[in-house]
């Protein structure tokens, strides 16, 4: 499991030294006579796992769990006692033992052997060190004065106040009886499985008993645990960075953005908001300085405004006969909120508002309020963009994609990767020049921040894509056509990258193209094929032979009804005709009409159940008679059809069927 | 008045997030862990989907996110449902229903 975490967290490199591994896979699929192609297809792109850095914490926080469970084990092991893991140390890993019962007993005993006059002692030691080191010339004579007269002595009462505060309060003994009883308080729930009703007083007559000597030993040896937990953590210290970095830079964007937001909007506000926002720029630190009123008008960046209850949408809704009741008054409810921060508060009656004069001249008009949402969404997005774009990891790669000189500058890895999770993996073609020209070379970007057992199916799918990626022509030196199996694509070359990706809506779902559900879901169809050949030879990438999903981590998988047969008939034409943009390979074995008539059938199934495959499932097991099954089923009778119609056509091409229209036949 | 907002997310992980907000009584229940919200937190609830279409239907892409909202005020029920296709200010739920942690 700690191998799996780490995987994960250097999933760039990870994912590249396993490119040896994923050739050998692919080459076991396709034959060995088609090793030199897929190396070069490999050569000729760039792998890019990523994450996001804030799942640092989640892979890290496995790792702790497990150091800590295994030296917990072996403190057991070499000790055994009546105490349980949870006992000493709750559900907590080793890097909060400050807040261990183990550590509560520590403290506790350690203080007990020293006696009432030892705690206090120390305590005094301890109070006078710590006030030499900001007052130097303070005295043990002055400290014990100070203990004795509860009076800060005359020649320190120039001090500010909240140092002779201080100050009286490490004069006062009680303080270290108090926590030694507290940590007494903390260790009970130990204490009590040796006597239920263990007292500071009583604990003597437990002292000697073995398993009390035991937990004492623990207690001795917990600094020693700590240091060898510290140590073993050390070499992911760079990941807690990370994580740290982003944090620190999330939050210190977040307040420059806002700032930005006010600022754009500034006349909203009243001059006496204004100011307390100049403070506010001054130190990004301390947003709690602007007015309850700005804060109002001005919720984060990612939130919505009562301000926009004033929108033109929002008038709709509250002049819709058939708008719930809870949306109008949710509306009607910020406008109102709106007036009485303004100054004006005719009480909870909407209408009254409505009559009010002075509600009515500062009535936000739709267009300032569209003003203001516009400027909200465009600052999220040049946020989201500022972000994650800054990330040291980002950067990195960014490097890496620069120096290959691509022809087509919006290559596909920018903020929006980050932000639309629903993306799994993504193959995106591109350009170089080469000796000879121009040459395809595809970025394949694989986001890593979910443990779910899909990822290494979801690299197999795009590396697929690659294998089966062609550059098909190049028209005048900049317009580029490429295929993916049977998909064709074609982009325009462009220097200019564009300025800012839209993290607000996802553009990846855009047109369908015409072969594109049938040849994704050929595609998975290849891919669990050879994900399972991957399995049969031992191998996993970041998935373990346990946790890894081949099948139903897709919605193509559905549509497996329609070709499984097609496939296994027709299998070395398929994958002929899906490398270097050779689909006539495949039309010219079943028949392009026909093939054409099958891909119908993706479009017919999609549209009949984008939402409900679920309960379709669900009938056909129980052998239902339903709208749905009909469909199903007619969809199984004509792909039965089209088949029989493929085969006819594939042995008209082998000369194996006569027909009236065979040359044959009429000779 | 609304009395629960019930808010399923799945993810392309089937990873899933149940979330059930006793409006009346300030308590939220995130994967059946219990959490005090305040009133500020449920009207800013409110305000993020009262503007949204019921059906948003699903991207022609697969294995997408998958949103279901159930608000129940007196005797209506009112469900808000899209995978793959989301409101405009959707990420803005994530990040509302992302402030309740321990």
């Amino acid at each position: 499991m700690i191998e799996q975490c780490e995987r994960y967290l250097d999933c760039k490199n990870y994912l590249r030294q396993k490119i040896a591994t994923l050739i050998d896979v692919f080459v076991a699929y396709y034959g060995e006579e088609n090793r030199q192609e897929i190396e070069e297809k490999f050569r000729k792109s760039l792998l890019i796992a990523y994450r996001n850095p804030n799942t640092n914490s989640r892979f890290l926080s496995e790792i702790k769990n497990i150091h800590s469970n295994e030296l917990f084990a072996n403190l057991f092991a070499k000790f055994p006692s009546i105490w349980t893991q949870d006992d000493l140390f709750e559900f907590h890993n080793l890097e909060h033992y400050n807040i261990f019962p183990l550590t509560y007993f520590q403290r506790f005993y350690a203080d007990y052997c020293l006696g009432e006059n030892g705690i206090i002692k120390k305590y005094k030691e301890e109070a006078l060190r710590s006030i030499q080191s900001w007052i130097p010339e303070f005295t043990q004579e002055d400290y014990e004065e100070m203990i004795q007269t509860q009076v800060i002595p005359k020649k320190y009462e120039h001090l500010r106040a909240f140092v002779k505060e201080r100050l009286l309060e490490l004069a006062d003994l009680s303080n270290p009886i108090r926590e030694f009883e507290y940590h007494f308080n903390q260790a009970k729930s130990i204490l009590k499985k040796i006597n239920p009703n263990v007292t500071i007083e009583n604990f003597s007559q437990i002292m000697e008993q073995r398993d009390i000597q035991i937990l004492i030993k623990y207690a001795e040896l917990l600094p020693t645990l700590v240091a060898e937990y510290k140590s073993r953590m050390q070499e992911y210290e760079v990941y807690e960075q990370e994580e740290k970095f982003a944090n620190q830079l999330y939050n210190q964007l977040s307040n420059e953005y806002y700032l930005r937001f006010i600022e754009e909007n500034i006349d909203l506000l009243s001059e006496a908001d204004r100011q307390k926002v100049e403070i506010f720029k001054g130190n990004l630190n301390k947003s709690y300085v602007l007015t309850s009123y700005t804060g109002f008008i001005f919720k984060k960046l990612n939130l919505d405004s009562p301000f926009e209850a004033f929108s033109e949408e929002s008038e709709k809704v509250l002049n819709g006969p058939n708008e719930s009741f809870w949306k109008k008054d949710s509306i009607i409810n910020d406008r109102i909120r709106f007036f009485k921060e303004n100054g004006i508060d005719l009480g909870d009656d909407y209408d009254a508002y409505l009559r009010s004069d002075d509600a009515k001249r500062i009535w936000p008009t739709f267009s300032r309020v569209q003003q203001f949402i516009e400027s909200k969404v465009r600052l999220w997005n040049e946020f989201n963009n500022a972000y994650y774009t800054s990330l040291p990891a980002y950067k990195e790669v960014r490097q890496e994609i620069n120096a290959l000189n691509l022809l087509i500058k919006n290559d596909g890895f920018n903020a929006s990767r980050y932000v639309f999770k629903e993306i799994k993996g993504v193959i995106s073609s591109n350009i170089v020049r080469s000796q000879d020209g121009y040459e395809l070379f595809p970025l394949v970007m694989i986001p890593c921040d979910s443990f779910d057992g899909k990822l290494d199916q979801t690299i197999i799918h795009e590396l697929n894509h690659l294998i089966e990626t062609a550059l098909l022509k190049i028209e005048n030196n900049n317009h580029c056509f490429m295929s993916y199996g049977w998909d064709f694509h074609d982009r325009k070359f462009n220097q200019e990258e564009e300025p800012l990706v839209d993290t607000m809506v996802s553009d990846a779902f855009g047109q369908k193209r015409l072969y594109e559900l049938f040849n994704e879901t050929i595609n998975e169809y290849i891919a669990q094929e050879i994900h399972q050949l991957m399995l049969e030879n031992d191998q996993c990438i970041f998935d373990t032979k346990e946790n890894t999903i081949i099948a139903g981590n897709s919605y193509y998988q559905h549509m497996f009804f329609l070709i499984r047969d097609f496939f296994q008939e027709f299998r070395k034409e398929i994958l002929e005709s899906r490398r270097n943009g050779n689909i006539e390979i495949i039309w010219n074995k079943v028949g392009k009409e026909n093939f054409d008539e099958l891909n119908h059938l993706f479009a017919i199934f999609y549209k009949s159940f984008p939402l409900e495959t679920f309960s379709l499932k669900k009938s056909l097991e129980n052998h239902e008679d339903n709208e749905q099954t009909r469909i199903y089923w007619e969809l199984v009778a004509r792909r039965d059809a089209i088949l029989e119609k493929m085969r006819n056509y594939s042995m008209m091409q082998g000369g194996f069927l006569q027909t009236e229209e065979s040359p044959k036949k009429k000779m | 008045m609304i009395e629960t907002i019930e808010i399923m997310i799945k993810n392309e992980a089937n990873e899933q997030l149940s979330v059930l907000v006793m409006c009346s009584e300030n308590i939220c229940y995130k994967n059946n862990k219990k959490y005090n919200v305040t009133k500020e937190f449920i009207e800013d609830l409110i305000r993020t989907i009262r503007l949204w279409k019921t059906e948003y239907g699903n991207s022609e892409n697969i294995d997408s996110e998958e949103f279901t909202i159930a608000v129940k005020a007196g005797e209506q029920k009112e469900m808000f449902h899209g995978k793959g296709v989301f409101p405009n200010n959707y990420q803005y739920l994530k990040e509302l229903l992302g402030e309740l942690y321990d």
